[in-house]
């Protein structure tokens, strides 16, 4: 320990033995004022309390070395005294801005904070009225003796309880962390022995072993320090080696992610590793949690609702002892952590940014893959599905015709006219088909032709139902006379011509036709009291191909494309079709179109 | 006279093609059509209690069980049974993978259900 030591040896017998001595002073000195320089420094670039408090121990440190070169050590004159009072007083705080800087991370104890304060104070204030201080080679006093034990206690108490949190908050962290943690602990531990063995060996002005070892110990953990609190690149890159592989072996994974899900599955375990955590979660920009690794559902979900209203970032940033990594999308990346990471794992968390980023991309990448993986199966159960029910009829129709050909003068005359029913009901059948096809293939290709024109909706309701004849028997029409939509007059009749069909084949009587105009649309409710739709095939209802009921002849049945063309033609007119219960039972089958508004109705052309 | 080879079949899918299938093995004597089910569990019951030589299945029936899985329980019912996967679906494939599935005709080509029915109960083609 440099403080006060340096008085100018008397027994010096040794010269060579002196030079080192004195060489390691120097170094020593350079090495501790490099520290409060760079501490300062760094604080001054990022005003954290960390940075702070860390600034505050290396420059007390620092400015300690320094001034205890500049002042003489003269002890008879009142002024140096008094400035060995002060530097000593000073000194002391040195463990305690440790100790302040340990708390940035972690929550007090109270009692621990009390006592490092109270204990503080006393060496502050004992060192400044410390009565006498014995000069080199002097006797101690029991006073100064009692002094001393004091200001060791201190010190190395709190170094120790630093080194101890730091040491033990290390496990489990990246290494980089873990390392700087560490490092800073074997610093202040270096410190700290120098300190007791300096007190301890006397007041020898003899180079002994001891002096030595306090000089090598002090000098030591000047080092130790600067790798803790700011490590050289080169340190930083040889420690981060191992989770370098591991970012490298995470970006692999993204790349080859075909899913979502995928994407989150082999990145989270990764990123849990990369920043010492135990969990991590994705969740996109509106609130929706796209995988979770190692923490809770609900606290997930929590934090998803969180983060919805959170303002955008450009940095990680830190709550809830969780890292948010923001991503470019507004979806989020979240990592639990620890209060260290902020600090000592500033080069993993900011890793962290750049992997955001490729994560988004891989996102967008496997949504867009899965999407166009789930259309193609679309697609492919479409055309399995149109193929059986184009097969059917044209086999059925094929076969007949064979047999009559064939068979002809065997077949009894009832017998015949059955089959040449079939055929041409089958046919019929086939036919609509086609048609179906045809338009839910204009309406995909979103070709349709639309001719709107204002429609009268009590008149052409009640049109449609004339026409439909039986099928609509019994139908009670109840319309707001003046309501008006726009839409192609061909499409509104499709839809309420097919809505009264499954009425009247699905549902039961009475049907009512209820319309009228809900802000800016006109919606038409087709109303009947059957059985209603079975709650399990209702999501699917305006599905292609959807038929709840396969017992039907698909002959009588429709083509099963009905309701998809109702939703397409009324979404290509800038509306929607859907389906409610009715209550007790039945259907509300609905339709939203465009209401007539003055700038489309033809009276204001 | 040599004895009757017994078929069932299992139909749901459109009531005009169980017709036509009748109409059209009605032409070989030596096959009887003893029975007609719409679903594999009807099909199941039919097929332990009345031991059929060939079981036409169509894939679209009844029930939550599709023919092509109803297959294997079939064949567990009736190991005697042969079965032939009578479809509209494209499910040539399908049917090849599938070990209890002993033949696979399209509904397209309805002509060829007699001799494709003849051919797997090991009966000459009669005119």
């Amino acid at each position: 320990m440099s403080v006060r030591q340096a008085a100018p040896a008397r027994n010096c017998h040794d010269a060579p033995v002196r030079d080192i001595y004195e060489a390691i002073r120097l170094v020593e000195l350079a090495g501790f004022v490099a520290l409060g320089v760079f501490a300062i420094r760094m604080w001054a670039s990022r005003r954290t309390p960390a940075h702070a408090w860390l600034a505050a121990t290396f420059g007390i440190l620092g400015g300690i070395v320094v001034f205890d070169r500049i002042i003489p050590a003269d002890s008879d004159v009142l002024w140096t005294q008094w400035a060995d009072r002060i530097l000593v007083a000073v000194l002391a705080l040195f463990p305690y801005c440790l100790y302040r800087f340990m708390l940035t991370f972690r929550p007090r104890i109270p009692w621990v904070f009390a006592v490092a304060h109270v204990a503080t104070g006393i060496v502050v204030v004992w060192s400044l009225l410390l009565p006498e201080v014995p000069d080199e080679g002097e006797p101690r006093t029991a006073a100064f003796t009692a002094y001393l034990i004091a200001f060791l206690v201190h010190w190395t108490g709190l170094s120790l309880l630093v080194a101890v949190r730091l040491w033990r908050a290390g496990t489990g962290q990246p290494t980089v962390a873990r390392r700087r943690m560490r490092t800073l602990a074997l610093g202040a531990i270096g410190l700290a022995v120098a300190l007791l063995i300096s007190g301890s060996s006397g007041s020898d002005t003899e180079i002994t072993p001891a002096r030595l070892a306090v000089q090598l110990f002090a000098l030591a953990s000047a080092p130790l320090f600067l790798l803790g609190f700011a490590p050289p690149a080169s340190v930083v890159a040889l420690w981060r080696r191992h989770e370098e592989n591991e970012l490298r072996e995470a970006e692999i994974g993204l790349m080859t992610a075909m899913a979502p899900k995928e994407v989150a599955e082999s990145l989270l375990p990764r990123v849990v590793r990369l920043v010492g955590g135990d969990g991590a979660a994705i969740v996109g920009s509106n609130g929706a949690v796209l995988g979770v690794y190692g923490m809770h559902d609900r606290d997930v979900r929590v934090l998803a609702e969180k983060s919805v209203g959170r303002p955008p970032a450009e940095d990680v940033e830190v709550t809830d002892d969780l890292l948010w990594v923001p991503m470019p999308s507004g979806a989020w990346l979240m990592v639990t952590t620890t209060a260290y990471m902020p600090f000592f794992g500033r080069e993993d968390s900011r890793a962290l940014l750049a992997l955001g980023v490729m994560t988004d991309l891989a996102l967008g990448r496997a949504s867009l893959f899965e999407r166009e993986r789930r259309n193609v199966d679309t697609m492919r159960d479409f055309v399995a599905i149109a193929s059986h029910d184009l097969r059917t009829p044209t086999a059925v129709i094929n076969g007949y015709a064979t047999m009559l050909d064939s068979k002809w003068s065997d077949l009894p005359e009832a017998q015949r006219r059955d089959m040449t029913a079939t055929i041409r009901r089958q046919s019929v059948h086939l036919s609509r088909l086609i048609e179906d096809l045809l338009t839910i293939s204009q309406i995909e290709a979103a070709g349709i032709r639309t001719m709107p024109d204002e429609i009268p909706v009590e008149e052409a309701v009640r049109e449609i139902v004339k026409d439909l004849g039986d099928a609509a028997e019994g139908v009670r029409v109840e319309i707001d006379p003046a309501l008006r939509l726009y839409a192609d007059h061909e499409h509104f009749r499709r839809i309420i011509t097919n809505y009264l069909r499954n009425a009247s084949v699905y549902g039961a009587p009475p049907v009512l036709v209820e319309g009228h105009r809900e802000g800016r649309s006109a919606v038409i409710r087709v109303i009947d009291h059957g059985a209603g739709v079975p709650p399990e095939f209702a999501p699917r209802l305006f599905q292609k191909f959807a038929r709840a009921d396969k017992k039907m002849s698909k002959a009588t049945q429709g083509t099963g494309l009905g309701l998809s063309i109702v939703r397409g033609l009324a979404r290509a007119a800038g509306g929607d079709a859907w389906y409610v219960p009715n209550q007790p039972s039945g259907s509300i089958f609905a339709v939203r179109l465009p209401s007539a508004s003055p700038a489309n109705s033809r009276e204001e052309q | 006279m040599e004895e009757k080879a017994r078929i069932l079949v299992v139909v749901e899918d459109e009531e005009d093609i169980r017709l036509l299938i009748r109409l059209l093995l009605r032409d070989d004597p030596r096959i009887e059509l003893f029975g007609e089910a719409s679903s594999a569990q009807e099909a199941i019951e039919l097929a332990r209690s009345a031991h059929p030589g060939l079981i036409i299945l169509d894939h679209s029936i009844d029930g939550d069980v599709m023919g092509l899985q109803a297959a294997p329980l079939l064949k567990e019912a009736a190991p005697e049974a042969k079965i032939l996967l009578f479809t509209a679906f494209d499910l040539q494939k399908e049917a090849e993978a599938e070990p209890a599935v002993d033949g696979f005709l399209s509904k397209s080509n309805m002509d060829r259900l007699l001799p494709t029915v003849q051919t797997m109960l090991d009966l000459e083609p009669k005119a």
